[in-house]
Formats: structure tokens, sequence, C-alpha cells
């Protein structure tokens, strides 16, 4: 990140240095916390309707990358019957 | 059926099936927690009731709307601590929602709602003081219903590949 770089609005950035034997490159953070007016807004805006997702994610390494957008919650419906069928099978 | 379990997450849902997560995003979460004597959805309000999978998504979706100008993610444990070390009084970690009315902040098992969620768990209670924070900071994340809201970081264009925009740590 360089000075000529323009943080998107509410970030400050962070200077970078070595912390905790550890190098901290550039970067930038919100200064507050993520508002509920902020969130509904972001929302509305970044998923729009499709408000249904399908999500991988590595439980070693800590990656997450979205799959696919979901039309509805049918979709992970058909999987909640499978586990409703599994739990009364335990 | 081993390696799926249903978590039931505020008014979405969080449906875990192994490596595979279905999940709504919701306009309000923070809804849910309003009660009589309780009111955490006001605007202003930082949003609580998210998991770290909700923050995820709205980061991923924040990069790709960027068209790679920016990266965004959550903060790391070092990075969080980082900024509550040398930067304390130009970014805010703390927050309010300890304080409304209703709410003990020493209710039993309460670090389990911070979990997953790097910190952020705003507080005005020097019970819960940054120096605490690492205690919450847990390198997995968790998928539970959460007091705590969460500041994105951003890195800007030629910090990060633009062909892993669907891809974070």
């Amino acid at each position: 990140m360089t000075t000529s770089n323009v943080l998107p609005i509410g970030f400050k950035p962070i200077s970078g240095g070595i912390f905790n034997d550890a190098t901290i490159e550039l970067f930038g953070i919100k200064k507050s916390p993520v508002t509920n007016e902020e969130w509904a807004r972001d929302v509305k805006r970044l998923v729009g309707e499709d408000r249904f997702f399908w999500v991988f994610h590595d439980w070693k390494t800590g990656k997450t990358r979205l799959e696919k957008d979901a039309r509805s919650d049918k979709e992970g419906g058909r999987y909640t019957i499978c586990i409703g069928i599994a739990d009364a099978w335990h | 059926m081993p390696g799926i379990e249903k978590l039931k997450f505020d008014q979405g849902e969080v449906l875990v099936f192994g490596s595979r997560l279905f999940m709504k995003m919701m306009d309000n979460p923070s809804a849910k927690y309003d009660k009589q004597g309780r009111v955490f959805s006001g605007t202003n309000q930082d949003v609580v009731g998210i998991s770290y999978f909700h923050a995820k998504i709205w980061c991923l979706l924040s990069t790709l709307e960027s068209g790679g100008e920016f990266k965004y993610d959550l903060p790391t444990h070092l990075q969080y601590e980082y900024v509550a070390r040398h930067f304390p009084l130009d970014v805010q970690i703390g927050g309010n929602v300890w304080q409304q009315p209703g709410l003990d902040p020493h209710e039993r098992n309460f670090s389990e709602r911070f979990y997953g969620l790097h910190g952020w768990y705003w507080t005005a209670n020097p019970h819960f003081g940054r120096a605490r924070v690492q205690n919450y900071s847990l390198d997995l994340p968790g998928v539970r219903g959460s007091y705590a809201s969460f500041s994105p970081v951003v890195v800007a264009r030629g910090q990060h590949g633009v062909k892993s925009l669907h891809s974070s740590g």
C-alpha cells in the first residue's frame, strides 16, 4: 500500500512493522466496527435478493471461498431433510 | 451421517456439511437479540448476531465488488493485536453492546459468543478490556452466534493476487 492508494471510506492505514517477531505488512482497518446500518446497506447492495450461499471452508488451513449463489433455501432444505433423517436414525 | 452438523443461527441459518456450508445473509441479524429492555438493532449500533462466515462473506463480496482494487478480510490475530497495541486511539475496538440493560457481561460461557470473531468485543466494562482479546481470538473460525461485530481490514491493489479473490485465509 503506497501513499497514493486511497483506502475505502472509514478505513485507516496501518503502517507495517515487526510485532511479536513477525512482520506486519501495510494494511488498512475500518476505524470502527460495522454498524447495523452499514451491514444492512452492504448486504442489500452486495447480495441483492440472492441471500443464500454455498461456502467451502478448509478447517485445516482456515481458507474460505464462495462456491456459488443459491436461489433459495430449498437447496439447503434438501440436505436438512437428510440431516433430519440421520438425526432420527441416531 | 458423520461430519454433518446443523447449527441454527439467529434469523439466518448455517448448515454445515463437513467443509461445505449453506448460509443465509440477513439484513438485520441484530434484531434477534431485541427484547424488552434490550435493543441491539439500532442503526448506529454495531451489528451483532453474525457468525465468522457471515463476516467472511461480506469480505469476499466486498473484494469482488472492488474489482480487485482492494482485498477485504477479517483481521488476523496478529493484525488485531498490533492495532490494539499501537493504534488504540485511532481505531475503535470498544463498543456499547455490554452497556445494554439486561445483558449481564458476566454471563456464563460468554466467551463462546466471541468464538471465531477476532476480538472486537466492544466493551465498556474494564473486566473485558483489550488485554483479554487474546483469549477469544481462536485460529479456527466458529459458527456460533455472537454479540461481537467485526472491523474488516483491507489491502490495496498490488499487495494481493486478483486471481485469489475467492480464497482468503
